[in-house]
């Protein structure tokens, strides 16, 4: 997968629908960096994708947020196996 | 976990010899902090703009213990840094940095108890300003339906503010929260200067990206933290109905077809709820108008009272039920979360021509009124986004329109009434085409970027709340009713003034008048000087001399000589000089038009619309062929779905862009517009054969 970062990271837009992540990076070169992080996909939050596709549903700090797959494509994840604490 | 201190009291204090006179509401988009808002103040509450800007601000006063205290509404915001205009507004208003508005005395922080972790982010900055501040913990009965407790005591210990608990749903805790606003109103207060957790966290997030210690996730982490303190119960809502809900309102294609069922369900019950009290406002405003007429002594004030103010504002309040209705309805959709998912599905078709998808719900309003729809546009976070749909919303039909689309209809389908249809089919769909274009148009050329990536926080599904809904509705109602009394009262008066003066001498009346019509009139004496008529005959024979001679005194006004004046620019569309006036008379607004071409036809102002629309029908130009062929029909009606003709638009253009720039571009480019549509209709129809 070439948007596999590493052998277990992914940009958000490619992690499976209901498999919860650590946000491990957010791109930097991005108009809407502040808007994403204070609305929780930051680094060290945990998400999880609701729906995939085009536009993206994920749920970060108990809120559902809209995006676009450009979006999702800026952030980098490590999904995890342990339920996290925080995660909904 | 240890007690997690986020602020930290610094050793200088200032103190403030009167209590807080301007208290703040501050909180996260979608907390529910417009319905505490609305609960607190009721119908107190009045909207302004903030000065200097276009933006709306809402404030009420409250009797304090000390006196009047103002409580503003700010505008939802996630973060005292950055953010999209509104929230970058509220944050300048709340750090005391917007010039024109004072810094807030204190601060109501209201946080949305089903997801207190994530509202606790922008909390902890507020609370490092170091404003007197208590917090309303609101939604509680939501919460507490979702196995959720807040531990107040806790949470009042980690932000060292009171805390209430309430629900502007059920009015839990509110007579507390007043209790606590005129603490903070009746208490000196120590303005407490806090250790600048914000300055340790200064360095700018883009350039810490992918540090761990990265300041906005450790903010985030302390909100998590304290959020699991004060909060007991599970940490997930149990989400099944609204992940199922989700799935088919959010789809690709079940999204958008749900959409357009709802949205079809709203204009359906748009029109008919809004019928009958349209109905009452026409039929009271003709019953005012006619009472004018009686009791007021013949002459131009009469004409003045009744023919220009009452009419004329009547034409327009006519639409307050459609815009009520409208308001009332979004509102409860937008309370139940729904709106933020039509934004969210629409986003992929709506990017295509450049707009964002929250852009779509004015532009659906807009088919309804084109004022309340550029007032909905206050919505779009981003100017650029906000500003093309405003220019492009009045391209939309509204119902204004209608009457116009009506008399297009009987005079191409007069004998087939049910093709009438395909007019209004056709020029609904030209609206939409001509919109969607110049917003293309637009963001490729004057307005160039792209429209704001997707990001939206999609709110949990909840019951609406009827009292904001109708609080909502009686604020835009007022805001409308404040239109018509002011800037379309002026309107009227001016195109009165234009119809009316100079008037022509009776004298002068006598000899304008064409053989045939002198024939008539000298009948129509004859008539009635006959004795024993009745004062109704009377009337009726006087209403009928006036029509014969209206046209002449109307091409004698202002008006009818600037028409005149026109006209050759209106000849390659196929308009005579009767039609030109008629357009240039419903510059103003175009439903004005079915009533001039009454006067300048002599039909008769009032006439019965089937009426008109046979007279106009048999219509010649001077050369004797027929006025209305086929060509000039479709030039008409072209020209009148592309035309910005509508003055109160205008006025609303102005006051929501901040400047008459916009509202004269806006005028100019549809003026353009239609002029060039409608004679490429026009021409092709021709050259169809649809001159005949």
């Amino acid at each position: 997968m070439s948007n596999q970062t590493s052998k277990s990271f992914f940009t958000l837009s490619h992690l499976p629908t209901g498999v919860r992540a650590v946000v491990k990076h957010v791109g930097s070169d991005l108009l809407d960096l502040e808007r994403l992080k204070v609305m929780g996909l930051c680094e060290g939050q945990t998400v999880r994708v609701l729906r995939g596709g085009d536009r993206l549903i994920v749920c970060s700090c108990g809120t559902r947020i809209g995006m676009s797959r450009h979006l999702a494509e800026q952030i980098t994840v490590e999904p995890v196996s342990e339920p996290v604490e925080g995660a909904r | 976990m240890d007690n997690i201190s986020l602020p930290t009291l610094a050793p200088n204090r200032q103190t403030r010899q009167h209590g807080a006179q301007r208290i703040a509401l501050v909180g996260n988009p979608n907390s529910g902090k417009t319905a505490v808002f609305n609960q607190l103040t009721g119908l107190r509450a009045k909207s302004s703009n903030f000065p200097g800007t276009t933006l709306e601000c809402r404030s009420a006063e409250m009797e304090g213990p000390a006196g009047p205290i103002t409580l503003l509404d700010l505008p939802g915001l996630y973060s005292l840094e950055g953010g999209e205009t509104e929230e970058e507004l509220a944050a300048s208003i709340i750090k005391g940095h917007h010039p024109g508005t004072s810094r807030p005395d204190a601060v109501v922080a209201v946080l949305d108890a089903t997801n207190l972790p994530r509202q606790l982010y922008l909390a902890s900055q507020v609370r490092e300003l170091g404003l007197p501040m208590v917090i309303c913990v609101t939604q509680m009965d939501l919460a507490r339906a979702q196995g959720i407790e807040i531990l107040k005591e806790t949470l009042a210990q980690e932000l060292g503010a009171p805390v209430v608990l309430t629900s502007a749903r059920t009015g839990e805790g509110m007579a507390l929260l007043e209790n606590e606003i005129a603490r903070l109103a009746s208490t000196p207060a120590q303005k407490e200067q806090y250790e600048p957790f914000a300055q340790e966290l200064a360095c700018r997030v883009a350039t810490c990206a992918g540090c761990t210690s990265c300041p906005t996730a450790r903010r985030h982490q302390w909100a998590a933290d304290v959020g699991a303190k004060a909060a007991s119960g599970p940490a997930a809502a149990p989400s099944v109905w609204a992940d199922r809900a989700d799935h088919v309102l959010t789809h690709p294609m079940w999204g958008v077809l749900g959409f357009a069922v709802i949205m079809a369900g709203l204009f359906v019950s748009l029109f008919v709820l809004a019928k009958p009290p349209m109905d009452w406002i026409n039929a009271a405003c003709g019953w005012v108008g006619e009472q004018a007429k009686n009791h007021l002594q013949d002459g131009d004030f009469n004409d003045f009272i009744s023919s220009g103010v009452i009419t004329g504002v009547g034409s327009v309040l006519v639409f307050l039920p459609q815009i009520c209705i409208l308001f009332f309805m979004l509102s409860l959709l937008e309370d139940t979360g729904y709106l933020a998912r039509a934004a969210f599905v629409m986003d992929r078709l709506m990017r295509k021509v450049g707009l964002p998808g929250r852009a779509f719900v004015p532009m659906l309003s807009a088919h309804a009124c084109a004022i309340p729809a550029i007032m909905a546009t206050r919505a779009l976070p981003n100017r650029r986004d906000r500003l093309i749909t405003i220019l492009i919303i009045p391209l939309l039909t509204c119902s204004a329109r209608l009457p116009v689309y009506a008399m297009v209809a009987a005079l191409l389908f007069h004998n087939r009434p049910e093709l009438g249809g395909l007019v209004f089919a056709g020029a609904y769909g030209l609206g939409i085409v001509a919109a969607l274009g110049m917003a293309f148009l637009f963001r490729h050329t004057l307005l160039k970027g792209t429209p704001r990536e997707l990001l939206i926080e999609l709110p949990s599904y909840k019951v609406p709340s009827l009292r904001s809904a109708l609080l909502t509705t009686w604020d835009r109602g007022l805001v409308f009713l404040k239109q018509a009394g002011t800037i379309i009262l002026l309107i009227s008066v001016i195109l009165w003034s234009a119809k009316t003066y100079p008037k022509m001498p009776e004298s002068q009346v006598a000899q304008s008048l064409t053989q045939t019509e002198a024939a008539k009139m000298a009948e129509l004496g004859l008539q009635s000087a006959e004795p024993g008529l009745d004062a109704q005959k009377q009337k009726e024979l006087g209403d009928a001399k006036d029509a014969i001679t209206a046209p002449h005194r109307f091409r004698h006004a202002v008006l009818g000589r600037i028409g005149h004046a026109v006209q050759p620019a209106f000849a390659p569309l196929g308009f005579d000089e009767k039609i030109s006036v008629g357009v240039l008379a419903s510059f103003a607004a175009r439903e004005v038009v079915v009533s001039t071409l009454g006067i300048v036809t002599g039909v008769g102002e009032g006439a019965e619309r089937q009426d008109l629309f046979k007279a106009l029908a048999a219509e010649k130009r001077a050369d004797g062929t027929p006025l209305f062929t086929t060509a000039t029909c479709l030039s008409l009606l072209v020209f009148f779905v592309l035309a910005m003709q509508c003055l109160p638009t205008q006025a609303i253009t102005r006051r929501e862009t901040g400047s008459w720039k916009w509202a004269a571009f806006q005028l100019g480019y549809m003026s353009v517009l239609a002029w060039t549509s409608a004679f490429v209709v026009y021409h092709i129809a021709l050259w169809l054969g649809g001159g005949a």
